[in-house]
C-alpha cells in the first residue's frame, strides 16, 4: 500500500491522545489507549509502502519521508514505543501524576517517530528535540535519583542540540536547503569541511556516547526508570545514529581522511567502552558501555564506507538489520530486572531463557555485517571481525550481577515479544548467508563472549570499580562549585565592589574643591546678560559652521 | 479624500477617542469602561486586518496633514508599519482583557485604561509615521502616555521607577531631536523612503551622518534598553503585570527597536548604513546586550527581573538582525520583532498570573507551581522554550534565520554569538521549568487567592488565562506553520524583498 497520508496520521495519533490526555473528560480513554500509541506506525513499517509527503506550510517546507533505511528505524522505535507504554501502563498504577507521565510518553513516542519519517534537516531536529526533551519530562517526574541523571541528560540535550543546529546552519547555508541528499553534497563543499565535520560528529556524538562525550550514558541509563529505558536507546540509536546515517556522504564519495578519523575514534570508542564497562558495578552501567561499543563498532564501518563508498549499497540492509537486532537485545537486557542464576519460579527460569537468548542475538548481531563484508570486502570484514570480538566481551558481563527484584507480567510479555522479534532478525540472517562463511566468526564471538563472562568474574575481584559515567561525577562537583563560585561571585561580590567603587567615587567628589568654583559658575550662568552673551556666542559658530559646511 | 486615505487615521482614533472617554469616565462604571476598551481594540483590530489585506495587494495607505511649514504629519502604511501595527494592536486587544481581569478591584482604573489607550495610540502612530517628524511627535507622547501607567500604584518604589524611566526617555528623546533636526538641516527632508534619503548627500557629510546615526540611535537605544542605557527597564519591574507586557512586548521597547529599523532601512538605507561604517558598531553594541542581558538575568531571583535582563537580551537581536546588513538576517530581525513580541508577553502574562494568584514574586518560590497552575505553566514554558529557540516554537525561526543571515554576510562569530546567547537562555529558563513542573512545593503559597464558580474551583480568573494561552497558541502556531501565507515570516520575507530588491 502507498498512502503518503499515513506518515502524518502516525504522528498525528500519539498527539491527539496526548490532547485528549490534558481533558478530565478524555482522560481516562486516552490512558487507556496510550500504551498502544504506537501500532499505526508499527502497521505502516509492517505494510505500507515507501512514500514521500510534503507538508504545506509546516516549518521551513516539513517533508515525511519513508524509505528503506526509515522503515528499520521506524521498526525499531515503534517497537520500543511500545515496549515503554506497555511498561508505563504497569509503572504508573495508582500514581497521582500517571497522566503527566503518560503525557511525556506520548511525546516521546511522536519525537521518536518522526525522526525516522523526517524528510529534512529541521524536520530531524524538532524531532530529535521533541524525544529528548519528553524523555527529560519522563525521568524527572520520578524519583529523586532520577531527576539526578535527568540533569546530566538535559544538559547533553542543550549542547548537542546547539552543535547539531549549527552544523545544520553551515550546510542549508551552503547547500541553500534543508534536504538531507543538499546537506550530503554541501558537506562536501563547504569552506571550513574539517570543522564541519567536527561537528557532525560531535553533535550526533553526543547522542551515541563517543568517546569523551559519553559521560551522561552510563549515570541516565543506570537512573532511568524501565518505562524510559527503551525510549532511550530509540534516542541514541535514532537521534544520534540515524543523523550519521543521514548525513555523512556514504556510498556517495570517496573520502578516506574521513573515514580514517572515523575509525579511529571508533576504535578508541569500543575500546574504551570495553575496557571500562568491564570495571562497572552495575548491570545497567556495563549495558550502557555495551552500547557506547557498538555505536563504536558502526561508527567503524561507517568510516569503512568512507573509504569504499562501493561497500554501501551492500552494507545497507546488513547494517540496519545489526541496528534493528542490536537495539532489540539491549532493550530486553536493559529490561531484565536483573540476576538469573538462582532460579525457582517459571518467572525466573523464564528470566534465565530471555536473558541467555538476548545476550546471544546481541553477540550474533555483528555477524549480519560479516556476512554481508565477506563477500564485498573480505579483509575490512577480518578486521570488523575482531573488533566484533572487542564488543563481545561485555554483553555476558551483565548476567554477572545480582539483584533480586522479580519480573512482573507485563515485563515478561514485553521483553518475550522483543526477544522473538531479534530472534526474527537473526534467523533472516541465516537464510540469506552461508553457515561456513559465519563458522568461524560466529565461534570466535561466543569464545570471546564465554571469555569475557569468565574473565570479568575473575577480574570483578580484582579491578578497581569505576562509577558510572567514570569522569561525570568529578566534572559534576568541579561544576557545581564553578556555578557556586559565579554565583556567589556575581550575587554577593561583584555588587560589594561596585557600591565600594562608587562609595570611593564620592568621595572624591566631595574632597574636590572645584565644586565651589562649578557653583560660583552657575550663579552667573543663571544671569541674563552671560545668556544671552552665550547665545550669541553659539548662533556664531553655527553660522560659521553652516557657511564652512 | 478617499476612504483608503482615512483609513490611518480611523485607526488612531480607535484607541485615542475610547482613551479620551474613558478618562471622563466616573471610577464606578466599569461595564460601560470595559465595553470601551474592547469595542476600541476590537475596531482597530478590524481596521488594521483590513489594511493587511489591502498591502498584501500592494495598497499604500497614506495621509498628510499640514502641521509646520514644510513639515507634514505623515501617516503612512506600508508592509513595514503593517507588520508592527498588527503586532500591536492584537497584542493590545489581549492586554486589555488581562488588565481587566488584573485591575478587577483596584482604583483608578479609569485613569489607567486612558492612558493605556493613549499609550497604544502613541505605538501605532509612530508605527504610521511617514516620516521622521511624525515619528519622533509620537515617540514622545509614548513617554509621557507610559509614565503615569509605571507610577500607578504610586509607591515609592513605583515613583522612583519613573523618575529614572522619565530621566532616560526624556534624554534619549533629546538626543533623537538634536539628531532629526541636524539631520533635516543636511537634507531639508524626513521623509522614510525605501533604501533611505541621506545616500545622496555629498562625501563631505559623510561625518556629519555618523555622528546623526550615533545621536538616532542613541535616542532610540533608550527605548530598545541596548546596554547602557537599558538601566531604566529592570527598575521599571515596579509596574503592574499588564504595564510590563506593554512596556516588553508591546509598545516602548518595540518602539525603540523598530525606530533603529526605521532608521536604518528608510532613513539611512541598509547598504548605505553600511557604507558608511554604522552597522558593524551596532551589531557589536547589540552583541554585547544580548550577551549582558542574559548573563544578568542568569543571577535574578525576582522573576520578572530575570524576564526584564531577558528582554534587554532578546530586543537586540531585533537590532543585531538589522545591522548584520543582508536580507536573510533582516527577515531574521524583523520576524523577531513579533515572535520576541508574542513570547515575551506570554510569559509576562504568567509571571502576572503567578503574583496575583498565588503572590509569586521569585523564582525560589515556584517549585511544584505546575501543579496547582498547569495552564499558567503550559503558557509559561512554550514562551521559555520559544526564548531558548527550540522548534517548532516562534523563536527557533527567528534564531535560524538570523544566522543564517549572518552566514551569508560573512559574519561567523554572529553564530557564536547565538549559540551563547541560546545557552544562556536555557541556564536561566530550564531551571524554573524544572522547578514548577517537577519539584514538590515546600512552603505554602505566599497568598493564595481563589478562583471559583459552579463548575468548580479554576487555577485563576479567566481574564488573565485566557490572553497568556492565546499568545502561548500563537507562538507555537507561528513557528509550527511558519512558512504559510501571512505569517510573519512570509511579511518578513515581503518587507526583505522591497527593501535589497531580492528575495
Amino acid at each position: 500500500m502507498n498512502v503518503p497520508f499515513a506518515l502524518l496520521l502516525v504522528l498525528i495519533w500519539p498527539l491527539m491522545l496526548a490532547i485528549a490526555l490534558t481533558h478530565a473528560g478524555t482522560r481516562p480513554v486516552a490512558m487507556h489507549l496510550a500504551p498502544w500509541a504506537a501500532v499505526p506506525a508499527l502497521v505502516l513499517g509492517l505494510a505500507f509502502d515507501d512514500s514521500m509527503l510534503h507538508v504545506p506550510g509546516t516549518m521551513l517546507g516539513a517533508v515525511l519521508y519513508f524509505d528503506a533505511g526509515g522503515r528499520v528505524f521506524l521498526l525499531l522505535t515503534a517497537t520500543l514505543s511500545l515496549a515503554a507504554g506497555l511498561l508505563a501502563r504497569e509503572r504508573v498504577k495508582g500514581w497521582g501524576s500517571a497522566h503527566r507521565y503518560t503525557l511525556f510518553l506520548l511525546l516521546a513516542t511522536t519525537g521518536a517517530l518522526a525522526l525516522a519519517l523526517a524528510g529534512d534537516a529541521l524536520m530531524f531536529f524538532t524531532a530529535s528535540t521533541l524525544l529528548g526533551y519528553a524523555l527529560y519530562g519522563m525521568m524527572a517526574t520520578e524519583s529523586t535519583a532520577a531527576v539526578a541523571s535527568a540533569r546530566a541528560f538535559v544538559v547533553m540535550l542543550v549542547v548537542s542540540d546547539l552543535v547539531v543546529f549549527e552544523l545544520l546552519l553551515v550546510l542549508a547555508h551552503e547547500a541553500g536547503g534543508i534536504a538531507f541528499d543538499t546537506l550530503r553534497q554541501a558537506l562536501q563543499l563547504v569552506d571550513f569541511p574539517a570543522s564541519t565535520f567536527t561537528l557532525l560528529l560531535f553533535g550526533f556524538g553526543l547522542k551515541v556516547g563517543l568517546v569523551g562525550l559519553h559521560l551522561w550514558l552510563a549515570p541516565v541509563f543506570v537512573g532511568a526508570a524501565a518505562p524510559v529505558r527503551p525510549l532511550l536507546l530509540a534516542f541514541v540509536f535514532c537521534a544520534g545514529m540515524l543523523g550519521w546515517l543521514r548525513l555523512l556522504p556514504l556510498g556517495e564519495v570517496h573520502w578516506p581522511d574521513g573515514g580514517a578519523l572515523l575509525q579511529g575514534l571508533a576504535l578508541v570508542t569500543l575500546l574504551y567502552a570495553t575496557l571500562v564497562g568491564m570495571m562497572q558495578a552495575h548491570w545497567r552501567s556495563a549495558l550502557a558501555y555495551g552500547v557506547m561499543a557498538m555505536s563504536g563498532l558502526l561508527l567503524w564501518l561507517l568510516g569503512a564506507i568512507l573509504i569504499e563508498p562501493g561497500l554501501w549499497r551492500g552494507l545497507f540492509s546488513a547494517l540496519h538489520r545489526t541496528l534493528l537486532q542490536s537495539g532489540f537485545s539491549f532493550t530486553v537486557l536493559f529490561l531484565l530486572p536483573g540476576p538469573i542464576l538462582d532460579s525457582s519460579s517459571w518467572r525466573r527460569r523464564g528470566i534465565i531463557v530471555l536473558g541467555w537468548l538476548a545476550v546471544l542475538l546481541l553477540v550474533a548481531a555483528p555477524l549480519q555485517v560479516i556476512a554481508a563484508l565477506s563477500r564485498l570486502a573480505p579483509e575490512t570484514s577480518v578486521r570488523f571481525v575482531w573488533l566484533a570480538a572487542a564488543f563481545s566481551l561485555l554483553p555476558m558481563r551483565c548476567l554477572l550481577f545480582t539483584r533480586t527484584v522479580p519480573a512482573t507480567p507485563g515485563t515478561m510479555w514485553t521483553v518475550g515479544g522483543l526477544s522473538l522479534a531479534a530472534l526474527l532478525v537473526t534467523l533472516e540472517l541465516f537464510t540469506a548467508s552461508s553457515w561456513v562463511a559465519l563458522g568461524w566468526p560466529s565461534l570466535l564471538l561466543l569464545l570471546v563472549a564465554v571469555l569475557g563472562w569468565l574473565a570479568g568474574e575473575a577480574l570483578a575481584k580484582h579491578l578497581p570499580v569505576i562509577p558510572p559515567g567514570d569522569l561525570f561525577l568529578p566534572l559534576e562537583r568541579a561544576l557545581v562549585a564553578l556555578v557556586g563560585s559565579l554565583t556567589r561571585l556575581a550575587g554577593t561580590q561583584l555588587p560589594l565592589l561596585r557600591n565600594k567603587g562608587l562609595a570611593s567615587l564620592q568621595r572624591v567628589i566631595e574632597r574636590l574643591q572645584w565644586l565651589k568654583f562649578v557653583g560660583r559658575v552657575e550663579i552667573h550662568l543663571g544671569r541674563w546678560p552671560v545668556a544671552m552673551l552665550l547665545l550669541l556666542l553659539l548662533g556664531l559658530t553655527l553660522g560659521g559652521w553652516g557657511s564652512a559646511g | 479624500m478617499s476612504l483608503n486615505q482615512w483609513l490611518p487615521l480611523w485607526v488612531l482614533a480607535s484607541s485615542l477617542l475610547p482613551g479620551l472617554l474613558i478618562f471622563a469616565l466616573p471610577e464606578n462604571k466599569h461595564c460601560t469602561r470595559t465595553v470601551l476598551n474592547l469595542s476600541g481594540a476590537l475596531i482597530k483590530l478590524a481596521l488594521v486586518a483590513w489594511m493587511a489585506w489591502g498591502v498584501y495587494h500592494q495598497q499604500v495607505y497614506e495621509i498628510r496633514l499640514a502641521l509646520l511649514p514644510s513639515l507634514d504629519l505623515v501617516l503612512r502604511v506600508g508592509p513595514l508599519a503593517l507588520f508592527f501595527i498588527v503586532l500591536s494592536s492584537g497584542l493590545w486587544l489581549l492586554t486589555t482583557i488581562y488588565a481587566i481581569g488584573y485591575l478587577e478591584g483596584s482604583p483608578n482604573r479609569s485613569r489607567f485604561f486612558g492612558f493605556f489607550s493613549l499609550c497604544v495610540t502613541s505605538t501605532v502612530g509612530l508605527a504610521m509615521a511617514g516620516n521622521l517628524f511624525t515619528f519622533l511627535l509620537f515617540y514622545e507622547m509614548l513617554t509621557l502616555a507610559t509614565y503615569p501607567l509605571l507610577v500607578h500604584r504610586g509607591t515609592e518604589a513605583a515613583r522612583r521607577a519613573g523618575r529614572s524611566y522619565l530621566a532616560y526617555t526624556v534624554s534619549g528623546g533629546a538626543l533623537f531631536l538634536a539628531g532629526t533636526v541636524w539631520l533635516y538641516s543636511l537634507t531639508g527632508t524626513l521623509e522614510f523612503i525605501p533604501q533611505g534619503f541621506v545616500s545622496g548627500l555629498d562625501t563631505a557629510h559623510h561625518p556629519a551622518l555618523v555622528a546623526i546615526f550615533v545621536l538616532l540611535i542613541a535616542g532610540l537605544g533608550v527605548k530598545a534598553a541596548l546596554v547602557p542605557l537599558h538601566g531604566w527597564l529592570p527598575q521599571a519591574m515596579v509596574a503592574p503585570a499588564p504595564v510590563s507586557a506593554l512596556l516588553h512586548a508591546v509598545a516602548v521597547v518595540k518602539a525603540g527597536a523598530f525606530g533603529i529599523v526605521r532608521v536604518v532601512y528608510e532613513v539611512y538605507g541598509v547598504e548605505f548604513a553600511s557604507e558608511l561604517g554604522v552597522t558593524y558598531p551596532l551589531a557589536m553594541v547589540a552583541a554585547f546586550t544580548i550577551i549582558y542581558g542574559s548573563l544578568r538575568a542568569l543571577f535574578q531571583d525576582d522573576l520578572k527581573r530575570r524576564l526584564a535582563f531577558s528582554t534587554v537580551s532578546q530586543v537586540s537581536y531585533i537590532a543585531l538582525g538589522v545591522a548584520i546588513v543582508g536580507p536573510i538576517a533582516t527577515i531574521g530581525g524583523l520576524v523577531h520583532l513579533i515572535h520576541q513580541g508574542l513570547m515575551k508577553i506570554t510569559l509576562f502574562f504568567c509571571a502576572g498570573n503567578l503574583s496575583e494568584t498565588l503572590g509569586i514574586h521569585k523564582v525560589s518560590e515556584m517549585n511544584g507551581v505546575g501543579r496547582r497552575m498547569p495552564w499558567t505553566m503550559v503558557a509559561f514554558t512554550i514562551g521559555a522554550l520559544g526564548m531558548i529557540g527550540l522548534p517548532p516554537f516562534a523563536g527557533f525561526v527567528s534564531k535560524w534565520y538570523l544566522s543564517l543571515g549572518a552566514l551569508e554576510a560573512g559574519r561567523d562569530w554572529v553564530i557564536l554569538l547565538l549559540v551563547g546567547s541560546s545557552l544562556l537562555n536555557a541556564a536561566y529558563f530550564l531551571p524554573i521549568l524544572h522547578a514548577a513542573w517537577f519539584r514538590e512545593p515546600d512552603v505554602p503559597w505566599p497568598k493564595e487567592r481563589r478562583f471559583g464558580d459552579r463548575f468548580g474551583r479554576r487555577e485563576t480568573a479567566w481574564a488573565l488565562l485566557f490572553p497568556p494561552l492565546m499568545t502561548a497558541a500563537l507562538t507555537l502556531a507561528i513557528g509550527l506553520f511558519a512558512v504559510a501565507p501571512l505569517t510573519p515570516l512570509e511579511w518578513a520575507k515581503l518587507i526583505s524583498t522591497r527593501e535589497f530588491g531580492r528575495p
